[in-house]
């Protein structure tokens, strides 16, 4: 075989590697008809919506919208170690914001990570954990976001290596992503397990996203399943994120009710612990659900020791 | 004694003086470290009386609230410029970067804790609280790091 031969060989390899690559990375949105026929309640998802702690990521940008501080009307930066991006207006206008979205866009962008333009969303967007939320709290939640005033917000883009080419292949490399992550698992009902405790593991594993942060990531930022919760390295790159494993055992809380007064009431029963490095934000948000379901989060979490398999 | 002789012996005192004052640089992050472990605890007084471990009682509730607000008086002049290395510290370069803040942050809790000085009966007590509490959150999910 001549030097041409074994280049043209060559070539046509990685073509085809490439072209491999390229149709394993398409986003594969779900139909409409596929959705379940829900009459949506604005109440749960105002719950779903602290759970999710939808703010923190969306709040407004100082000068931004007509200033309503509480509407996730986005353009706060959020830096990562791929780029600085911008979390888009989720208010209800049509324009700048996700007035004109259909119930099967929503589900998308949040559960599967597609936009509705049929791109991947950077996984800085905790679809991962949405994933595994039941469809009907979803389609509440968006009820919940369209209830909010609409609010004109700027779009702007990410900022990337190699610009706007950079931000393509960086959407289009998250398909593979997706594709070495797995699907997300949704929550199994353990039938041996208490309510408080069933509904506890829903709201961190799902909607709350605990493990975006608690669990460590491998070299190609998947989460490691069997390192769950154990804490890591702060993603913004200043302190660690702490173990959420055996809080009990290593004295950071007396017990179940404890915890669930510091998720509740943080700094104002003198718990300190959870105001810095961006817990303070999720305490708050989680300070705003039904104490019922506080204490769920409580019971779940308390339960997770090193020796119990089930987390 | 030469006057090169002389140049040493200061050069070599000014480096003991240079040395010395490094180390005294460094004690202003101890410093502020006591200071709030003193707010800490008594807020965690005050904090036994939010959860009703503890019963409402003015007089206690004034001299925690004092220390507290005394304790932040000293720990404001407890963040000079470069005091975010040199010894283990939770605080973030941020505190330098964006001072006014900080400093409104502080005075916001300095301002809580008198409040609280000045509470007299148990239903004035809860809401002095969620201020005090609210004004350590949030200079705390500001200015400070994550616990290693």
């Amino acid at each position: 075989m001549g030097a041409k031969t074994l280049a043209a060989v060559m070539l046509v390899i990685a073509a085809g590697v490439v072209g491999g690559l390229y149709l394993l990375s398409a986003p594969h949105p779900v139909n409409a008809s596929s959705l379940p026929q829900h009459v949506p309640d604005p109440t749960n998802g105002e719950v779903m919506y602290n759970a999710g702690g939808c703010i923190s990521c969306h709040k407004p940008a100082a000068g931004q919208g007509e200033g309503d501080a509480t509407l996730p009307s986005g353009g706060v930066p959020f830096n990562t170690p791929a780029g600085t991006f911008y979390p888009p207006n989720i208010t209800p206008d049509r324009e700048t914001g996700i007035g004109a979205w259909s119930d099967a866009n929503f589900v998308n962008a949040v559960q599967h990570g597609i936009s509705p333009d049929g791109t991947h969303y950077i996984p800085a967007f905790p679809y991962s954990s949405y994933g595994r939320m039941r469809v009907e709290d979803v389609l509440d939640l968006k009820a919940y976001l369209f209830s909010l005033p609409a609010v004109k917000g700027e779009r702007r883009p990410p900022e990337v290596m190699l610009g706007s080419v950079g931000e393509a292949v960086m959407r289009r490399a998250t398909g593979l992503w997706k594709l070495l992550r797995g699907d997300a698992r949704r929550i199994v009902h353990h039938a041996d397990e208490s309510g408080p405790w069933n509904r506890g593991a829903y709201l961190v594993d799902a909607p709350g996203h605990c493990g975006e942060c608690h669990t460590p990531r491998n070299f190609l930022m998947i989460p490691i399943a069997s390192e769950k919760f154990q804490g890591g390295p702060h993603p913004e790159g200043k302190g660690k994120v702490p173990s959420l494993i055996d809080l009990v055992g290593r004295k950071r809380y007396k017990d179940a009710d404890d915890l669930a007064n510091a998720l509740r009431f943080g700094e104002t029963f003198g718990y300190d612990k959870l105001s810095s490095g961006g817990m303070g934000a999720v305490q708050t948000n989680l300070s705003k659900l039904p104490e019922g379901d506080i204490k769920a989060i409580a019971t779940y979490l308390v339960g997770l020791t090193g020796s119990r398999s089930r987390q | 004694m030469s006057n090169r002789r002389v140049l040493t012996v200061a050069s070599g005192l000014m480096a003991v003086t240079l040395a010395t004052s490094a180390v005294l640089a460094a004690s202003p992050i101890e410093d502020r470290q006591a200071a709030m472990k003193a707010v800490g605890k008594a807020m965690g007084e005050l904090a036994k009386i939010a959860k009703k471990e503890k019963k409402f009682d003015a007089a206690t509730v004034k001299a925690d609230a004092q220390t507290i607000h005394d304790k932040l008086g000293t720990a404001k002049g407890l963040f000079p410029e470069g005091s975010d290395k040199g010894h283990k510290t939770r605080a973030l370069a941020a505190i330098w970067k964006d001072r006014s803040t900080f400093d409104a942050a502080l005075e916001r809790a300095e301002k809580a804790s008198l409040a609280m000085t000045e509470v007299t009966s148990e239903d004035q007590f809860m809401p002095a609280m969620n201020k005090l509490g609210g004004a350590c959150k949030n200079c705390h999910d500001k200015f400070r790091k994550p616990e290693e």
